[in-house]
């Protein structure tokens, strides 16, 4: 396998465990946290929403427009 | 953001309005597929959703500092799991840097060259910046 190929592998895994984590949690039925719960725990300080809100818009910036 | 609440509300009242909003922002998405990186189009096209996501954090920032002062001592619920997605997203953070600084690109591709590969046909672009607008909306709603 080339470099890119296992590049590539591991960001499918990646893909792969965000899937099944919130295919467990939804079938967990509340048990198992989903990605939302992260979200709420870094979002409950100013800090960190401001953080996240900043993150995303270079995201978006730097996706589409840069 | 008094705004922002009312619309909450509204929502969640009628939820055709919701639909409605759904379709407004994914006509938005198909015109932003028709511009170009380095254009002023593109720029202008990014601009007014992070203009918004500006003026509605600060809103909500307000309200939310003006609710925490009503209801001292209160924090963010522990929850089973969080240090799994923690450790994930750790772990996809760490890929990407680790992408970022080993050359050649090509042989180890950024979440920006995935993103690049997926926007190269016009309705991946439109996905991917409903997808944008919709996570931004959900974390100002935060």
């Amino acid at each position: 396998m080339s470099e890119r190929q296992w590049t590539l592998a591991v960001w499918a895994l990646v893909g792969v465990l965000v899937v099944a984590g919130v295919a467990v949690t939804a079938l967990s039925r509340g048990r198992f946290a989903g990605p939302a719960s992260l979200v709420h725990r870094i979002t409950a300080a100013r800090g960190g929403r401001v953080v996240l809100v900043v993150a995303w818009m270079w995201l978006g910036w730097h996706a589409f427009a840069r | 953001m008094r705004a922002l609440n009312r619309l909450r509300l509204l929502v969640d009242r009628q939820p055709g309005l919701a639909l409605l909003l759904g379709v407004a922002a994914l006509a938005y998405a198909g015109l932003a597929s028709f511009t170009h990186p380095f254009t002023i189009g593109a720029d202008v096209v990014v601009g007014v959703p992070l203009a918004v996501a500006v003026a509605a954090t600060v809103g909500r920032s307000r309200s939310l500092r003006r609710r925490a002062a009503d209801q001292p001592g209160r924090t963010a619920r522990r929850s089973p799991g969080s240090l799994a997605w923690a450790a994930l997203a750790a772990v996809a953070i760490g890929w990407e840097w680790f992408c970022f600084t080993t050359e050649p690109r090509d042989a180890h591709p950024t979440l920006s060259s995935l993103m690049d590969m997926a926007d190269a046909t016009r309705w991946g672009k439109v996905l991917l910046f409903a997808a944008w607008m919709a996570l931004g909306c959900y974390l100002v709603l935060q």
